[in-house]
């Protein structure tokens, strides 16, 4: 048996080496291989049914996939943080939960064992991904993009990268419903793109993205991440290029960029308190984001709203924030209704909707 | 060469001329700091808004309220708080070496660095606002010092040894146990905030909190440099002070909170900033000699100078705010190495 097994881990693996990218699973088997985020071969259960959902939106794409009973372990802060999460699924509070992952962190093997774990989603670090290798246990790479979208068609099939490779995991219904999401991303992103398009450079305001750690409106995104989404919204962005993913910019540099608008990322912790801080500091009071009152938190339902799949949501948000003229016609009430019965098969109401609007997250749960 | 040298370094005292030298040199680069920026201002628009603020000439505003806030409430706290952390470190180093008796050690050889980064990473960790942040640190500073003290005290004597032992234990104790907040802290939010406050930034001063930062400092600065002719007496040996009747130990306290009020408050507002408390006292030791009367007040200068010139680079190598630990070290090493080739190591 054990023979049996170890051979065809050697022929599947001749077959990777030899027919690169023409290889596809075999159905006989009981595993399949798979081509994560990171580009690493990665030998997965041809229908996994425990995954533990590690990165950050992972419980909320695989959730939007369809697939709530095929997870068998997240983290506390998706199960608890997040007070949508466990509305769109009373099933969440019932889940094994771990505490304290993340992209640096050690993690200890025997707690996803001890789940019975089949498959695991999780960040772009080898060190701890060779741990699960030796335990035994598949573990696909999500959310390592690297590259810079040039293009919308790019940015289209960049955008969705994950939640198509999740959908091939998953299986069956859910490359349906991946399907029906990305149509839904696509129109979105044509929407936009009409209408925005012959917005002149002036026209365009100026954006600031801050907040992506501590209470900390310094703290920003390196440009690559945001500037197509801006474009596309018809917005120009202002980031730093150097200093890593999430740099921080001195204070000057953000009076010399004077932004119109001032996006406050949920990634730092407390985007209310910053919001507060940067209209009482004197140090702002001459930046037109400040004196027009164009402080933005970013939303938050299932998950924070600029990732996983909500995403395609966000666009609308942003460009409905950034030319309220232009989109009108838009009522993201009603438009978050639509995509929480679509995707997550929950009758979201008109009071809930407007929570999420307001960033809806419960702050002493987010603590991983 | 070799002679003039020599003599040079053993030359008694600085003429009047040099010291007029030095202070216009520290002046005129602080002075500068106000003029470079990523915001591109007119040095005449710069000139008006000073004058309007500080002498309170009556000048119509005929500029930007931001150019105003550029000038006045970011890049003037920054050049006083560098120029302060600047002098108060490596005078602080200046007065330990002659003390310690011993020119590698640095200003924070008693703890001070490891107890306040600490006290930091708690507060960051509690998501405390920037003040409370700073408080604490400076409390974890001064405890990690009075630790140390206590734990090297003997028959109401502190030896110099074994204060230097004391300060490495509590120093070790404080590392671990801010290793084990950064090893707890949330990856993506704390840790990154940890980590940069650590590597030292004089951008987070805000002009209201500047008395707090610059009192203690200037305070204790001014002590240092009244007791500088005293801080000779270590050069002799402690020992034979002590056989001479001198009381070592008042010097020893007074000198030790005084360097603990600097490097504390140093810390707490701009994180820690490594290699000025060793390399500038060095550079004053070749440009006015070993005698702490001239000492002191040289690594004031040179060390507030040496600041400002190294955080001119961090404002404006990129948009990205390059921490001043970083540059401080990159630069700093480069220079000590250099020194001590030049001295072949011998400083007396």
């Amino acid at each position: 048996m054990k023979r049996n097994s170890a051979l065809v881990i050697v022929v599947l693996f001749l077959m990777a080496v030899v027919l690169t990218g023409c290889a596809s699973g075999d159905n006989q088997a009981t595993t399949r291989t798979i081509t994560d985020m990171a580009g690493n071969k990665v030998e997965i259960p041809v229908s996994p049914q425990k995954i533990a959902t590690m990165t950050g939106p992972s419980y909320e794409m695989v959730f939007m996939l369809g697939g709530k009973d095929r997870i068998g372990l997240v983290r506390s802060d998706h199960a608890t943080g997040y007070p949508l999460a466990l509305l769109t699924n009373p099933d969440l509070a019932n889940y094994p939960t771990i505490k304290g992952v993340g992209p640096q962190t050690p993690v200890n093997v025997e707690q996803f064992l001890n789940a019975g774990v089949d498959l695991v989603l999780y960040y772009n670090n080898a060190a701890e991904l060779e741990k699960f290798k030796m335990a035994g246990i598949p573990a696909v790479v999500i959310n390592a993009i690297t590259t810079v979208p040039a293009t919308t068609e790019e940015y289209l099939e960049q955008s969705s990268a994950n939640l198509k490779l999740l959908s091939e995991i998953l299986g069956g219904e859910a490359v349906e419903r991946y399907e029906k999401w990305h149509a839904y991303l696509r129109k979105n992103v044509e929407l936009i793109a009409e209408r925005t398009k012959d917005i002149k450079e002036e026209d365009r305001p100026v954006v600031y993205w801050g907040n992506t750690w501590g209470t900390n409106i310094l703290s920003s995104y390196s440009r690559g991440t945001r500037n197509i989404e801006m474009e596309l919204c018809g917005a120009t962005l202002v980031a730093p290029e150097e200093g890593g993913q999430f740099p921080e910019i001195n204070k000057e540099q953000l009076l010399e960029w004077d932004p119109d608008i001032i996006f406050v990322d949920n990634h730092g912790n407390a985007p209310e308190l910053v919001i507060e801080d940067m209209y009482a500091n004197k140090n702002w009071e001459s930046l037109s984001a400040v004196k027009n009152k164009q402080l933005y938190r970013v939303p938050s339902g299932v998950f924070f709203m600029d990732k996983g799949s909500s995403n395609a949501l966000l666009l609308l948000w942003l460009a409905k924030v950034i030319h309220p003229d232009l989109f009108a016609d838009i009522d993201m009430i009603k438009e978050l209704q639509y995509y929480y019965s679509t995707f997550y098969d929950y009758d979201l109401s008109e009071e809930e909707a407007q929570r999420i609007l307001e960033g809806w997250v419960d702050e002493e749960n987010l603590v991983r | 060469m070799k002679k003039t040298d020599t003599n040079k370094i053993l030359e008694p005292t600085v003429s009047t001329k040099r010291w007029l030298l030095f202070i216009a040199i520290t002046f005129s680069i602080f002075f500068v700091s106000l003029f470079l920026g990523r915001m591109t201002i007119s040095p005449e628009t710069v000139l008006k808004i000073l004058g309007k603020n500080l002498l309170m000439l009556p000048i119509e505003p005929d500029w930007e309220q931001s150019i105003e806030i550029a000038v006045m409430r970011i890049r003037l706290p920054r050049a006083i708080i560098a120029s302060f952390v600047g002098a108060g470190l490596s005078m602080s180093g200046a007065a330990f070496q002659g003390m310690f008796h011993n020119p590698l050690v640095s200003p924070f050889i008693l703890g001070v660095s490891a107890g306040a980064s600490v006290g930091a990473a708690l507060g960051l960790v509690m998501e405390q606002p920037l003040v409370v942040v700073q408080i604490i640190s400076f409390c974890f500073g001064i405890l990690a010092v009075v630790l140390t003290y206590f734990t090297a005290r003997i028959y109401k004597t502190t030896p110099i040894l074994m204060l230097v032992l004391a300060g490495t234990v509590v120093s070790a104790f404080f590392q671990a146990m801010l290793s084990l907040i950064k090893f707890l802290a949330d990856t993506e939010d704390k840790l990154p905030a940890i980590t940069f406050w650590l590597m030292g930034s004089m951008g987070s001063v805000n002009i209201e909190d500047l008395l707090f930062a610059v009192l203690p400092m200037g305070i204790s600065m001014l002590v240092l440099f009244l007791v500088r002719w005293r801080l000779n007496v270590f050069s002799m040996g402690e020992q034979e002070a002590r056989s001479l009747g001198l009381n070592t130990e008042v010097l020893k306290i007074l000198i030790i909170v005084c360097t603990t009020l600097i490097t504390a408050t140093s810390v707490a507002f701009c994180g820690v900033i490594g290699w000025v408390g060793l390399v500038i006292p060095h550079l004053c030791r070749m440009l006015v000699g070993p005698d702490h009367k001239n000492l002191i007040p040289a690594t004031f200068l040179m060390g507030a100078a040496y600041l400002l010139v190294i955080d001119n680079l961090c404002r404006l190598l990129s948009a990205a705010e390059v921490p001043i630990g970083i540059l401080t070290a990159v630069i700093g090493a480069p220079i000590f190495a250099y020194l001590l080739r030049k001295t072949k190591g011998g400083w007396n």
